[in-house]
């Protein structure tokens, strides 16, 4: 039996389609095979979430290194995206890991960044706090000095307060922004410590200290002469020293005036004066407010001449007068400054003073000595 | 009659080609997209948004890699329609990450103003107080160097409020609400002193 061939023009359009349907085929499976030259496809799960965990540690510390690693993923997306879809022939071994790498990598080296600076700042703040916890504590208690003002307590008081948030911002894991209210209540420490340190630099002026003893011993030279009691008060140490024929015999707790630390000068400035005066008037239970009272003759005549050139430089206010009814009594032991300028003891101990004071016994009231 | 069938299947072919191989990536769609999510990042939804934001860059993400894996395609298989699926969603998350940024900011500016304001009137009740308690007619022995205690306590913290106010300016608003916060409770505290010693001296 003889088959018969097919006409020339069949066969050469058989050919045709047969060899356009084997380049479709063809491209087909190259292009879904997921096999290549370098292996399977990289999938980029665990680095995509690795690098995603970093952005969000990163975003609110260092936005710009977050956007970086957003522009990165993107670009690696994209490329592994085009690997992906690529033919076998075109495909680039190990591109799309590249790429994920490269934002790896980025994206440690911006972590440990991020983790180095914020160790630089948590040792800064170990450093710091211990300081500043410090000058804000040693504030509060200047503060309360007497003769530091209501500036000087406002101070204090800002600086506790920074203290607080800078403590607060430190437990929240925010060392840059402690640092920051640290370095500010360390600022409001500072103008404390300046004006107590002004307040007491005339307490280790050497010309002041040889005044002082200079009065401390004229008064006891004058116990022993006169064979007589004389008090005399330290106002740095707030003590009430009693000397009887030269010799000291008790010394007794003293506060002195909200303002005691400075030099009185005119009425109200709430100082206690310093200088030679006596007792004017011995005042018993129910002729004083305060217990018992010493009356002192402030003011002296050092005093008045102070008082004037105090007027003459403008150092004393224009209503204010020499001020007066300065004294040594009782109602103390609040273990702080609060009279107006006197001297103030427990009234204990203003029992035991009162028994040795007379009309005319030498007070001498001095800075330290 | 073979030469009309021929001329059948170029015209066929030549339709296939216009209508498949000459598609492009709708770029105006993705201009769009890239201006939407410009929008996001400049309301500040990498801060006050993270979730939606990062929601976003993930769909942007899948739209490019998308565009990519369609533009690698033998031009007859490409087409664009889940790219224009993947864009659409990725504009929702984008505008999505716009409003919760939107939301959150005004949120955040919300409680810092409530909390600012809460310190200030914490500043007045004090400073209220402080005038009661200054004239008060028993007025104990130790009561003025307390009353200046307590008035430059309060002049400190009352000094604080001008600081809330440029971090406000600043748009540092959980600094400023934890700032605040801080001052609201000093405040308190000293008022609590301040009404303990009207009660005291029986003011």
């Amino acid at each position: 039996m003889r088959i018969p061939r097919p006409a020339a023009g069949f066969r050469r359009r058989s050919f045709l389609f047969g060899a356009l349907g084997l380049v479709v085929v063809a491209s087909v499976a190259a292009r879904s095979y997921e096999g290549g030259p370098g292996g399977p496809p990289y999938r980029p799960d665990r680095a995509r979430d690795s690098v995603r965990r970093a952005v969000e540690a990163l975003r609110p510390e260092v936005p710009a290194a977050a956007r970086l690693l957003d522009r990165l993923v993107a670009d690696a997306e994209v490329i592994t995206a085009q690997e992906r879809n690529r033919p076998v022939w075109r495909r680039s071994p190990g591109r799309a890991e590249a790429a994920w790498t490269r934002a790896l990598s980025t994206a440690h080296r911006s972590l440990a960044d991020l983790r180095r600076r914020q160790n630089v700042l948590q040792e800064r703040w170990g450093a710091v706090a211990a300081v500043v916890g410090a000058d804000v504590a040693r504030a509060l208690q200047e503060s309360g000095e007497a003769g530091v003002g209501r500036r000087e307590i406002a101070a204090a008081k800002q600086a506790q307060h920074k203290w607080a948030l800078a403590q607060g911002y430190a437990a929240a894991g925010d060392p840059a922004r402690a640092l920051a209210e640290a370095e500010q209540a360390r600022a409001f420490a500072a103008t404390v410590r300046e004006s107590y340190v002004a307040l007491h630099a005339r307490f280790s002026d050497p010309q002041n200290l040889r005044q002082w003893r200079r009065w401390v011993d004229e008064a006891v030279a004058r116990s022993k002469r006169e064979r007589t009691t004389v008090f005399v008060v330290d106002k740095l140490k707030r003590k009430l020293h009693v000397y009887a024929n030269g010799h000291r015999v008790a010394t007794y707790e003293a506060e002195l005036g909200t303002k005691g630390l400075k030099r009185k000068l005119h009425s109200g400035d709430q100082a206690t004066p310093e200088g030679h005066y006596k007792v004017t008037e011995v005042r018993g239970p129910g002729r004083t407010r305060y217990y018992k009272a010493l009356m002192l003759d402030y003011p002296n005549a050092e005093d008045r001449a102070r008082y004037a050139h105090g007027r003459r430089t403008g150092q004393v206010p224009l209503r204010a007068g020499i001020g007066s009814l300065i004294e040594i009594h009782g109602d103390g032991g609040l273990g702080r400054d609060w009279t107006d300028g006197c001297v103030a003891l427990t009234n204990a101990d203003m029992d035991k003073v009162f028994a040795r004071a007379r009309v005319g016994t030498p007070v001498t009231i001095v800075g330290t000595f | 009659m073979r030469n009309h069938k021929l001329a059948l299947l170029g015209v066929a072919a030549l339709t296939l080609t216009l209508a498949t191989g000459c598609a492009q990536p709708p770029q105006q769609e993705i201009d769009a997209l890239k201006a939407a999510l410009a929008s996001a990042e400049q309301a500040e939804a990498p801060k006050y948004a993270a979730d939606a934001w990062n929601a976003a860059q993930a769909a942007m993400n899948s739209v490019n890699a998308e565009v990519e894996a369609q533009a690698n395609k033998f031009a007859l298989f490409r087409s664009y329609t889940r790219t224009k699926e993947l864009i659409t969603a990725a504009n929702s998350a984008a505008t999505e990450a716009q409003q919760a940024a939107a939301v959150g900011k005004e949120t955040a500016r919300n409680a810092a103003n409530e909390a600012v304001a809460a310190a200030k009137a914490a500043v007045d009740s004090a400073s209220a107080l402080a005038a009661e308690l200054a004239a008060c007619r028993r007025q104990p022995k130790d009561f003025k160097k307390d009353m200046e205690a307590m008035r430059g306590s309060l002049d400190g913290l009352a000094a604080q409020v001008a600081g809330l106010e440029n971090q406000l300016a600043a748009e540092d608003y959980f600094g400023a609400k934890s700032a605040a916060d801080s001052l609201t409770a000093s405040l308190e505290a000293l008022s609590a002193d301040m009404q303990a010693g009207k009660e005291k001296i029986r003011c």
